[in-house]
């Protein structure tokens, strides 16, 4: 298959570009535990006043944290070192030469490189899920399918929401702050989303849909999840991905590249 | 001079009719007042960076494509190869409507930028050839040879295996050159390839572009800043200025029209009042010995005998004058009725 | 040869230019504005987490109006804390870019400086409106000590440097490393979330507490913000104060050894 060969090609590239980079995986490797303890320990924080957050326990909770951090890997992994450069690429002219290739230009400048470094991140996040199963007595292979749907659905929509922040790359030159941004909300999504005020919980499912990146991934955890929220997830995911698409379709039609 | 085949076979590689560009930019005046001003109401015009270009280049054709800075070069280019949409006109490459973008039309053009690098900094050029032979799905035992063959014609021996940072420029060029033709492109676009090189790093990639423009009867549009690229590659030269085209045809055509003189250049024997030479045409610069003699091109031969005849010349030459100067003068015309924008 | 002549007002003018030249370059980019302002609410979001919180249960050592005030501040003081000299050091020093710079007669810590100043006052005409109306809206304003306004400015001052300093550092390692983005998750997640950022420090596990008291981390942000809310004891202010003093000599110590040292391997490097 055409696409598999081509990722294929890409990822083994992106590696060896990575392998010039050890320092970096010096740098995460200090600071996937640092995200890790830090993070358990705002949770701690936040349950050493109450004993459950919008109706969440801690174990349940840890779940959300694990699904958060697994969301951030993949940001690291896939996204940042993508789509986060396309204003680099607009900038530098890299995005010219792409778009001359015969391949789908969206496909290549969202999956062209692979940050391997930050793959702790996913590993930590991973083994917050097993103990937060395995705290609730829930490990058995429904669960961790829906999980895993579930987890796919959410990623999917992350993807499309960081293509379409940076898709507006084409049209505001300076874009630093848009991944502050998605960062900002992807941070609220470390939480319950169910403990914020009724407005931002709207905010969150129906706006922007944060809470189906990383809580309804912990909900299939936590066995709360309901058919609604279920399909509702695949729906979104599907729907951001082709308005990302077309988005982007758009966003190149109107390209008028770096320099005239 | 080279001699470059102009193979006028079938249909056109090239076709544009009426092809235009416009730009919507916004102006804002120098200094804090003109920032704070520019923050709140910004005002917008319309530059035409092409307009109206209709060329015709023939399959196997190298063709020269000249103007000063900001005369709409790039811009056609990009408009040539499908980063750009026309605002208006018509274009057609090897068959394709360039801003289509399709997969067989990509396959058959490669654009190189002199000023824009697409092979990754950090890694040897090899690594990230293997990448395009995916794109480009070119087999394994095609990419051996086309890559073997494309670092002998480079010469460059063990430089594809080094990162691309340790490389000069010139060599960064021609890795960049190889990395655009691994796919065999059939029509190539080339702006400023040579800019910033030595005048050896230069005459190696002209060299090489005529090499493959032999072998695989390639299409080439060049851009350049140095004359000496246009006259050592292209024996037909578009010129272009504010967007408009200027002139398109022979090189040698350009000279005549826009220069009627020749340059008569003597050597003489002795010391020679300039008042003595003024007849034969107008002088143009006499430093001791040698003086340079613009003469209309009609009766060169007459001027050249009769000073022969009258003067004590030690040694006479009929030049033509420098591609530059025309250029400046071709310029320099058009400046004076081109429109401010 | 002549040597120049001590001129006072040259700083002066300096600063000027360059913050003339950096309120340019925002008003070029002024749709990103609307980024920031959203970028930047993540304390927002944690305050009416905590507010919601604070009101489920019945006594604690916070109060609603308590966590009011101190998210609204840890939101003022993010905007005051910049960060934007990693990626722009990186890219200068890869790509060659420094080489020009080098040329001015002025070192690049001073432009980049201004741009900062700048972007933190560009921030300021929507983040005190914010601040000033959610403070009376919550009611937050009457835990605020404003008795200890002086330290206050200095504690945010303090904070600002420390920060800066510290990223410019991150982003001087370019001369070492090819690439140094990483360091500013390191920083995020040190100076945000351990910073306190997300929960104040004191709601932390002790052992926690103690580790984040000693890192520059709780200057950066969480410090200025105890002290607003009259939350440090007059015993543990000037160990607060001794602690900020020093890391930010530390900071900037350590940032003018890396530039020197880097400086020496550029030039052995040529870029």
């Amino acid at each position: 298959m055409r696409v598999l060969r081509l990722l294929r090609s890409f990822w083994t590239n992106a590696l060896q570009v990575e392998l010039e980079f050890r320092a970096d995986l010096l740098v995460n490797l200090i600071n996937a535990p640092l995200m890790f303890g830090a993070g358990l320990a705002v949770l701690a924080a936040v349950f050493s006043e109450t004993s459950s957050v919008g109706g969440w326990s801690f174990d349940e909770a840890v779940a959300v944290l694990g699904v958060f951090l697994i969301v951030d890997g993949f940001v690291g992994t896939i996204l940042s070192p993508n789509l986060g450069r396309l204003p680099e690429y607009i900038r530098l002219g890299n995005l010219d030469y792409m778009l001359l290739m015969p391949v789908g230009s969206h496909f290549q400048v969202s999956l062209r490189n692979l940050n391997l470094w930050e793959v702790p991140n996913l590993l930590l996040g991973t083994a917050l899920i097993g103990y937060s199963m395995l705290a609730l007595g829930r490990v058995d292979p429904a669960t961790i399918a829906l999980f895993l749907l579930m987890l796919a659905a959410g990623l999917t929509t992350a993807f499309a929401l960081w293509s379409i922040i940076y898709t507006s790359a084409f049209w505001f030159v300076r874009v630093s702050n848009l991944e502050v941004m998605f960062r900002t909300l992807v941070d609220v999504g470390r939480f319950p989303v169910s403990a914020l005020p009724p407005w931002l919980r709207l905010l969150l499912t129906a706006v922007l849909p944060v809470a189906f990146i990383t809580n309804v991934p912990a909900e299939a955890v936590a066995g709360r999840l309901d058919w609604t929220t279920g399909w509702l997830a695949l729906l979104i995911a599907a729907i951001a991905l082709a308005v990302s698409h077309l988005f982007w379709r758009r966003a190149i039609a109107s390209y008028t590249s770096a320099s005239s | 001079m080279v001699a470059v085949h102009r193979r006028r076979v079938g249909t056109d590689m090239i076709e544009t009719t009426g092809l235009s560009k416009r730009y919507t930019v916004y102006r804002k005046e120098a200094g804090f007042a003109g920032s704070l001003r520019a923050f709140f109401h910004r005002q917008h015009y319309d530059v035409d960076a092409v307009s109206d270009l209709t060329i015709r280049i023939g399959a196997g054709e190298i063709v020269g494509f000249l103007g000063p800075n900001g005369a709409g070069k790039t811009t056609t280019l990009k408009m040539l190869s499908g980063l750009l949409h026309p605002s208006s006109g018509s274009v057609s490459v090897a068959g394709h409507t360039p801003k289509e973008r399709n997969r067989e039309f990509l396959r058959s053009i490669a654009l190189v930028m002199g000023q824009k690098m697409q092979l990754h900094w950090d890694i040897p050029a090899t690594d990230s050839f293997l990448v395009l032979k995916t794109i480009y799905d070119i087999p394994d035992s095609d990419y051996r040879a086309r890559l073997d063959e494309l670092v002998t014609m480079l010469d460059l021996g063990d430089l594809v295996n080094r990162p691309i940072r340790r490389l000069s420029l010139g060599e960064r060029m021609k890795c960049e050159l190889a990395a655009a033709l691994l796919h065999r492109p059939r029509i190539l676009f080339l702006d400023e390839p040579t800019i910033g090189l030595d005048v050896t790093a230069q005459a190696a990639i002209r060299n090489f572009i005529i090499d493959y423009n032999r072998r695989y009867g390639a299409t080439v549009l060049i851009t350049s800043h140095y004359m000496a690229d246009v006259t050592a590659l292209a024996r037909r030269v578009l010129v272009i200025d504010l967007g408009r085209l200027v002139f398109d045809g022979d090189l040698q055509a350009l000279i005549e029209r826009h220069s009627p003189d020749k340059i008569l250049r003597v050597q003489f024997a002795e010391e020679v009042a300039p008042e003595r030479l003024a007849r034969f045409g107008t002088l143009r610069q006499i430093d001791g010995l040698v003086a340079e003699i613009a003469v209309p091109r009609a009766i060169v031969a007459r001027q050249a005998a009769d000073i022969l005849a009258s003067l004590p010349v030690a040694d006479i030459a009929i030049e033509e004058p420098a591609v530059e100067d025309v250029i400046r003068t071709v310029f320099r015309k058009t400046g004076a009725v081109g429109k401010p924008t | 040869m002549t040597r120049r002549r001590f001129d006072p007002l040259r700083p002066l003018r300096l600063a000027r230019a360059l913050v003339a030249h950096s309120f340019s370059e925002y008003a070029a980019y002024r749709m990103e504005m609307v980024f920031w302002v959203v970028g930047g609410t993540l304390p927002l979001f944690m305050m009416f987490l905590w507010i919601e919180l604070a009101e489920q249960r019945a006594t604690g050592s916070f109060s609603a109006a308590d966590f009011a005030a101190y998210f609204l501040l840890v939101f003022l003081v993010r905007h005051m804390t910049p960060f934007v000299p990693v990626p722009e050091l990186e890219r200068a020093i890869r790509h060659g870019e420094l080489s020009a710079q080098l040329l001015r007669p002025l070192d690049p810590y001073w432009p980049m400086s201004a741009s900062q100043l700048m972007d933190i006052a560009h921030r300021l005409p929507i983040t005190v409106p914010v601040v000033i109306v959610g403070m009376i809206w919550s009611g937050a304003w009457q835990v605020i000590a404003f008795e200890d306004w002086p330290l206050l400015v200095l504690a945010v001052f303090g904070a600002i440097l420390l920060h800066y300093n510290l990223l410019y550092c991150a982003g001087l390692a370019a001369f070492w490393m090819e690439r140094v983005r990483g360091f500013e998750g390191l920083m995020w997640n040190g100076y945000f979330v351990l910073g306190g950022g997300l929960a104040p420090i004191a709601l932390f596990p002790d052992l926690v507490q103690q580790i984040i008291v000693w890192s520059p981390f709780r200057y950066m942000i969480s410090f200025p913000i105890e002290i607003a809310i009259g939350r440090v004891a007059p015993a543990d202010m000037w160990f607060g104060f001794a602690l900020l003093t020093f890391w930010v000599a530390f900071s900037i110590g350590l940032m003018r050894l890396l530039w020197h040292r880097g400086l020496r391997r550029y030039a052995a490097y040529g870029s």
